[in-house]
């Protein structure tokens, strides 16, 4: 909403700059955005009036004009003559720069000299007198010889009000007046809009609102002899401050209602609708309207109409229809001011694709009881402009009135809430300085005008005394009462505990969109049976590339990999802790489960380049290195991993990852053609855990056990195996024959090549005997470690080598 | 005699000291001081002295041998230091080059900024709630006084998948949730970190984001509460200094409802281009839970009050950290997040 400074005026007599007011509304919840003015973009053009109008003597298409600015009278030659002495132009003296970089010179024009230029509108670059062509002939009563953009009020500060969505009270002027009032403790003052009754010459208009329900009451004015043409000047530029184009007195005086008042208005060519019929119903099955904007508009039983006796004329409320608009052929108009259901407004609107200033008021609510008044307003302004005369009294049809609420407000409730000292007397001031009647008691009654639709309860009230006290006067105290003990949750605790690890560890934590492009399907080659292939699709996103919500971590940080390789960052080793979504059923109608994830991804080396020591490239055991070291130190135990085939990944390196049977996620390197698709030229090993299962067999506290008491004895052991055993089969077998004797087992060779034959290759571990109740003799190992010799050479046909 | 034996003792400091190893330093104790050294050889032919010399050649003797035994073992000390010194040379290092980085990453600014807000509240006797990020219209809008069809709607546009579900707008729904779940019982207070989703794309917006949610429900809870708390929690993000200021302002679900400002970060209030000359930032908006809101979730309003405040982590992280551009949390630029710890 935009705030003309000087007509503001008109309403209340304030003693202080657009600055201060702007502060003072701002501090009240009428938030000023920023104060602006229509600052013209040309200089030195003065007004002046004109002397003498003549025919070139030597050029049959120029005149040649003597015009004064009250001290000094100037020459000048016009190209056009669409005035005549007396009236009031602007003159661009030698000198002054126009928009578009135009500087006026004295010059002679086929021998006469020119001191100036008069200028038109467009020549001013400003959206004054719509097609009227020449001249701009401005107002009668402007002053001479002064600048013109002090003339027209283009310096006027005007203050744009960023309103929230409440206080539709505020769209009009004449609210905004009521709160300065309410702020300053000034009376807001505003004009008489009596009519005196006249006799109608012409026909009575029939107003009929079908669907009541939806409109609520509908007000009628007749205006006989109209002549359009346009505004004055003044009511011009007030619109152009308002942010309003000027079209003709009618509509113009339209809009000016509707700023001052907050109601919108309507003009018909009162002759254009048949039989002098308003008819307010809702649209039929295939009617169809063309809007004033020339669209031709397929209506639906849910959009509320005016009709004639015969079709539909407007679409209520949003923008009325072009074949009775106000035109220059118009003789008699009739004035619509109405009130219609703002839910109705909302959604004709919405599918519609409008947001007219009409539709935004009733979207928000305007004053039921505002109609008429700002319909005899208009009225009044159309006589006073000479446009036109009232025609008989206005037609009202009202079948539900409603009357100002009462809301009872108990000032020691008020004065808890908000934590306030402030007196019962203070709040009744506060309200009647808004016009508000108070009834006072124990108790305050206050009846709150239907402009403050926002003032609904109790709490508004409430709120209504603080914000106009000032919330500066609250206090600050702290939270009493029962004490409670802030904590994390185990599981907030985990993701906490996962994140350091990570960080620990290497890795650099990312944040990635949780919307994704459907096409992450085929770039990470999820097959279509696979429960990560059906992603929630977005009704309404911004773009392809962020319309369905993500089933898996990895698409992001594989994108992630691929931005900081671009950038030349070649080692990266990354994690997201997110949420993936997995639709449980029609997504539209369904909530999907919302599964957290830890997503990790590596590539290039990993430490990074050092003088003293070579950066190693990242393989599969570096990222299983790290998946491993999470997993210890979130205490879980009997974890394991196998091989596995997935998609994404490549095969034969690609381990799903588990913890007592339950599959907790997977690692791997990426497969080939996802890099590919990903335009990644360098390996990248990725792993994505389910951290919701994880969470399950986290054991946050360990437990202590008791330091040995007993030496420990250490032996090696080579086995050469076929290369299809697993290494971890030969360390289970170890433990499983040693039994509790066994404390660790750990490998620490891998060969192949010389004296071991193709196909197979030798393992060497380091055993740890330990017997917790004695020391162990070299007999009491010698014999385990025969037994778990013997038993790998049954169980794989391990060869021993000694 | 005793002229032979300080002759003898002469040169043997002076072999002593001109021995340069420990084997050569060995070798004259040997000589003089050994089974058959030269000292010794001495001591062995007293016999031979009259008897009134012999103490005092026995004396001398003893002297010496003690005498040069010590100073044997000043050399060896000396040697010994020698030899480290040669060899702590031999080992000297360039200190200016480079130690080996140790392989730490990085959190991200975003969840520095939220465990840090997590951290002040818990403090203060909160707890951490969740909620999910798909939301049902009911939790997201309309349990927090938001009807369809309300103009409010528009003060943030969602993102849909049925008429019903959508991205949640705002961290608000876990009020609800929390509410639900504990009423009627008090205290309540809870913080809910989380993502949320809103259509917008530009250099201010982005289409998801953070916020931080609060809520505190009990007997006799007032706004100078809220401003209290907000007080306390900016100056411990901020500094001890800060000052915050509440500006009435409009949300469905509150009443009274407040923008929150706290003194400008950059210029302590004096004003710069930041806090575009007012001095002041807006960092929240809060307000008392609206007795509508309290009622839908169990809560008896006439017995019960709250406030309830959310904040937006961006803003907050850009504020610490002085980022200017909200995009860079979401680009992942490891050149940005390497900054952060």
């Amino acid at each position: 909403m935009r705030v003309p400074y000087t007509w503001l005026k008109d309403f209340i007599d304030i003693d202080m700059d657009a600055r201060e007011l702007a502060e003072k509304l701002t501090f009240a919840g009428i938030e000023v955005d920023e104060i602006v003015d229509l600052r013209p973009s040309f200089s030195n053009v003065i007004t002046a009036e004109v002397l003498t109008v003549d025919k070139h003597p030597d050029a049959d298409r120029l005149f040649v004009t003597r015009v004064s600015d009250g001290k000094r009278e100037y020459t000048v030659v016009a190209g056009i003559d669409n005035f005549a002495a007396g009236d009031k132009v602007p003159l661009a003296l030698p000198g002054a720069k126009l928009p578009g970089g135009v500087t006026i010179k004295r010059t002679r024009l086929r021998g006469v000299e020119s001191n100036g230029m008069l200028c038109s509108a467009e020549e001013l670059d400003l959206a004054l007198n719509p097609g009227v062509d020449g001249i701009l002939v401005l107002d009668p009563e402007t002053p001479v010889g002064v600048p013109l953009e002090d003339a027209l009020l283009l310096n006027d500060p005007i203050l744009v009000l960023d309103l929230t969505p409440n206080r539709a009270d505020c769209l009009g002027l004449i609210g905004v007046a009521k709160e300065v009032a309410a702020l300053t403790g000034r009376t807001a003052q505003f004009p008489d809009n009596s009519l005196e009754a006249t006799a109608a010459r012409l026909p009575r208009p029939c107003i009929i609102i079908r669907d009541t329900d939806l409109c609520s009451r509908y007000t009628g004015l007749v205006i006989r002899d109209v002549k359009i043409g346009p505004s004055p000047l003044w009511l011009q530029v007030r619109l152009l401050q308002a942010g309003l184009r000027p079209i003709n007195n009618i509509v113009d005086i339209t809009n000016y209602v509707m700023w001052e008042w907050g109601q919108p208005l309507h003009a018909f060519d009162y002759d254009t609708l048949n039989d002098h019929t308003i008819m307010v119903r809702r649209a039929e099955e295939g009617e169809k309207l063309v809007t004033l904007d020339q669209n031709e508009r397929q209506l639906t039983p849910d959009m509320l109409v005016i009709a004639d006796s015969a079709r539909a004329v407007g679409l209520a409320g949003v923008m009325g229809g072009i074949e009775t608009e106000v035109t220059e052929k118009t003789k008699a108009v009739l004035l619509e001011s109405a009130h219609f259901d703002r839910v109705s407004i909302r959604r004709t609107g919405r599918s519609l694709g409008l947001f007219s200033e009409a539709q935004q008021r009733f979207e928000k609510g305007v004053d039921v009881n505002g109609c008429s008044e700002a319909n005899r307003r208009a009225a009044r302004l159309i006589e006073f402009l000479g446009a036109g005369f009232v025609d008989g009294d206005i037609v009202d049809e009202y079948p539900v009135p409603q009357y100002p609420r009462k809301i009872r407000l108990r000032p020691e409730r008020a004065r808890r809430l908000l934590g306030l000292e402030i007196s019962q007397m203070e709040m009744a001031s506060i309200f009647r300085r808004q016009g508000f009647a108070v009834e006072e008691g124990t108790l305050l009654h206050v009846t709150v005008p239907t402009l403050r639709q926002d003032l609904q309860e109790e709490v508004d009230l409430i709120e209504e005394v603080a914000r106009v006290y000032g919330y500066d006067k609250i206090a600050t105290t702290l939270l009493q009462g029962t004490m409670s003990q802030g904590r994390r949750t185990e599981k907030q605790q985990v993701l906490r505990k996962i994140r350091e690890i990570m960080v620990a560890c290497g890795l650099t934590e990312v944040i990635c969109y949780s919307f994704v492009s459907p096409r992450q399907r085929l770039k990470l080659r999820i097959p279509e049976d696979s429960e990560l292939y059906s992603m929630m699709q977005l009704a309404n996103p911004l773009s392809e590339e962020q319309s369905v919500m993500r089933t898996m971590l990895l698409g992001g940080l594989l994108e992630t990999v691929g931005y900081n390789h671009n950038r030349n960052l070649p080692d990266v080793g990354i994690f997201e802790v997110g949420t993936v979504f997995l639709p449980a059923g029609n997504p539209e109608h369904r909530l999907p489960v919302e599964q957290l994830s830890l997503g990790i991804a590596m590539s290039g080396s990993f430490p990074g380049e050092h003088w003293q020591r070579k950066p190693a490239a990242v393989d599969f055991f570096t990222l299983k290195g790290i998946v491993e070291t999470v997993m210890e130190r979130l205490g879980i135990s009997d974890l394991s991993f196998a091989p596995l085939d997935l998609p994404w990944c490549q095969p034969g390196q690609t381990a799903k990852i588990s913890a007592g049977g339950v599959q907790l996620g997977w690692l791997g390197r990426v497969h080939p053609e996802v890099l590919d698709s990903y335009e990644l030229a360098k390996p990248v090993y990725a792993a994505e855990i389910n951290v919701d299962l994880l969470h399950d067999r986290v054991r946050l506290a360990p437990s202590y056990r008791p330091l040995p008491r007993y030496p420990a004895v250490l032996r090696d052991l080579a086995v050469v195996v076929s290369e299809d055993v697993p290494a971890a089969e030969v360390a289970a077998i170890i433990k499983k024959e040693g039994g509790a004797l066994v404390e660790e087992v750990t490998l620490f060779d891998q060969y192949r090549g010389k004296q071991i034959p193709d196909g197979c290759r030798s393992l060497a571990f380091a055993i740890t005997y330990r017997d917790h109740n004695r020391t162990l003799s070299d007999e009491d190992v010698n014999n385990i470690h025969r037994r778990i010799e013997t038993a790998l050479a049954e169980h794989l046909g391990a060869d021993l080598r000694r | 005699m005793q002229e032979e034996l300080k002759s003898i003792a002469e040169k043997a400091r002076l072999e002593i000291n001109q021995a340069e190893s420990a084997e050569a330093l060995k070798a004259v104790q040997v000589r003089y001081l050994g089974k058959k050294g030269r000292i010794t050889a001495v001591l062995r032919s007293m016999g031979s002295l009259p008897a009134a010399e012999r103490p005092v050649v026995g004396k001398l003797a003893n002297q010496i041998r003690d005498d040069l035994t010590a100073e044997i073992a000043k050399r060896e000390d000396q040697l010994r230091d020698f030899a480290r010194s040669r060899q702590m040379a031999a080992e000297r290092l360039d200190v200016t080059m480079p130690g080996i980085p140790q392989p730490l990453g990085h959190l991200h600014p975003l969840t520095l900024v939220m465990d840090e807000i997590a951290e002040i509240f818990l403090g203060m006797g909160f707890n951490i709630a969740e909620g999910p990020e798909v939301e049902t219209d009911y939790y997201n809008f309309e349990a927090l006084n938001i009807p369809k069809d309300h103009p409010a709607r528009d003060m943030q546009d969602s993102f849909y998948f049925g008429s019903e579900i959508l991205l949640r707008t705002h961290t608000s729904p876990v009020q609800v949730h929390t509410m639900e779940k504990t009423a009627p019982n008090v205290p309540v207070r809870i913080i809910a970190p989380g993502k949320v989703y809103r259509r917008d794309d530009d250099a201010t917006h982005s289409p998801m984001f953070h916020q931080v949610e609060g809520l505190a429900i009990d007997r006799n809870i007032s706004l100078s509460d809220l401003k209290g708390t907000l007080l306390l929690f900016v100056r411990q993000m901020f500094g001890a200094h800060q000052q915050v200021r509440l500006r009435p302002s409009f949300f469905p679900f509150t009443e009274p409802s407040a923008e929150v400002d706290m003194s400008c970060v950059i210029c302590a209030g004096k004003g710069c281009r930041v806090c575009k000359e007012t001095g002041w930032l807006e960092i929240l908006g809060a307000g008392m839970v609206h007795p509508r809101v309290l009622e839908m979730s169990g809560y008896d309003p006439e017995e019960y009050t709250g406030y309830a405040f959310g904040m937006g982590v961006e803003r907050i992280a850009m504020l610490k950290y002085g980022i200017d551009d909200l995009r860079l949390f979401f680009k992942n630029d490891l050149r940005m997040l390497r900054q952060f710890y």
